[in-house]
């Protein structure tokens, strides 16, 4: 048994919330999709492909580091919780990094800008409001790290800012091959 | 079944999504087939990662009176929705 604390439960309920909101994006995403027949395909295997690719594993190794962050601190392990929020933090930065450079090339090489196309609208801001929660999810990990070095913060105040991030990454987990696999230059 | 089981799990299910295209798969078919890599993804995150495996009771029993709310919300609205049929 594994009770859920008002903190948990409250970030479930976010977690849920902002579920229906991506889902929402990602269904009308979709339906657009479909219903164009031409619609763009800029993204060649190499290099968008593979960059989309090397950040969703960043992505998924972060969230390892970040359950390995809440385990510590449920056996009080401080230091290695801080170790492993700073390992989280670094994934996550790395994630933000790759996809600056993506988006870079798609406005600077392809042309391809929030206001160019339909394609274009979605696209950004699909992936931007990802992009946001994860630099959202940075700044709440970073606080966490501090206030565990520092002494502050509960077992229960990690998993909550883990339930966070692992949704983070949850999403991805369907904007990557929606958004980006079904867009692969033929 | 350890994190790393669970991680390398996620990676495999991501490199046989990248085989897809690839190997360019008809659009429909594999928008099927990403769907289905996708949910059982998420629910290696969900299960394993956001310890739904442990938690009791499931967060997910929170979804039962928002879904009652959800229906009685959609036969609100029908009549309004009906009327696209009439409309010229």
């Amino acid at each position: 048994m594994n009770p859920a604390g008002a903190k948990t439960l409250g970030m479930w309920l976010f977690v849920l919330s902002d579920l229906l909101t991506f889902a929402t994006l990602l269904v009308i995403y979709t339906a657009l999709r479909l219903a164009n027949p031409d619609w763009p395909k800029p993204f060649a295997l190499s290099p968008s492909i593979v960059y989309a690719t090397i950040m969703t594993i960043v992505l998924l190794a972060s969230s390892l580091t970040m359950v390995w962050a809440v385990d510590a601190m449920g056996k009080n392990d401080r230091k290695r919780a801080v170790q492993w929020l700073l390992a989280t933090i670094l994934g996550g930065a790395s994630f933000i990094a790759l996809h600056l450079t993506e988006w870079r090339h798609l406005i600077q090489i392809d042309k391809i800008t929030p206001a160019s196309s339909l394609f274009g609208s979605v696209f950004f801001g699909v992936t931007g409001l990802h992009m946001a929660h994860v630099a959202a999810g940075l700044i709440y990990l970073t606080v966490l790290a501090t206030g565990v070095a520092r002494g502050k913060f509960s077992a229960e105040d990690i998993e909550t800012g883990g339930l966070y991030w692992h949704f983070v990454d949850l999403v991805w987990m369907f904007v990557f091959p929606l958004v980006y696999l079904m867009a692969v230059k033929p | 079944m350890s994190y790393v089981a669970v991680w390398i799990a996620l990676v495999l299910l991501t490199l046989a999504e990248v085989s897809l295209a690839w190997v360019r798969t008809a659009p429909a078919l594999m928008l099927a087939l990403l769907l289905i890599l996708s949910f059982a993804k998420a629910a290696l995150i969900a299960w394993y990662f956001m310890h739904l495996k442990t938690r009791r009771p499931k967060p997910l029993t929170l979804l039962i009176p928002a879904l009652f709310l959800c229906i009685g919300l959609l036969l609100a609205l029908l009549p309004d929705g009906l009327r696209v049929w009439t409309l010229r």
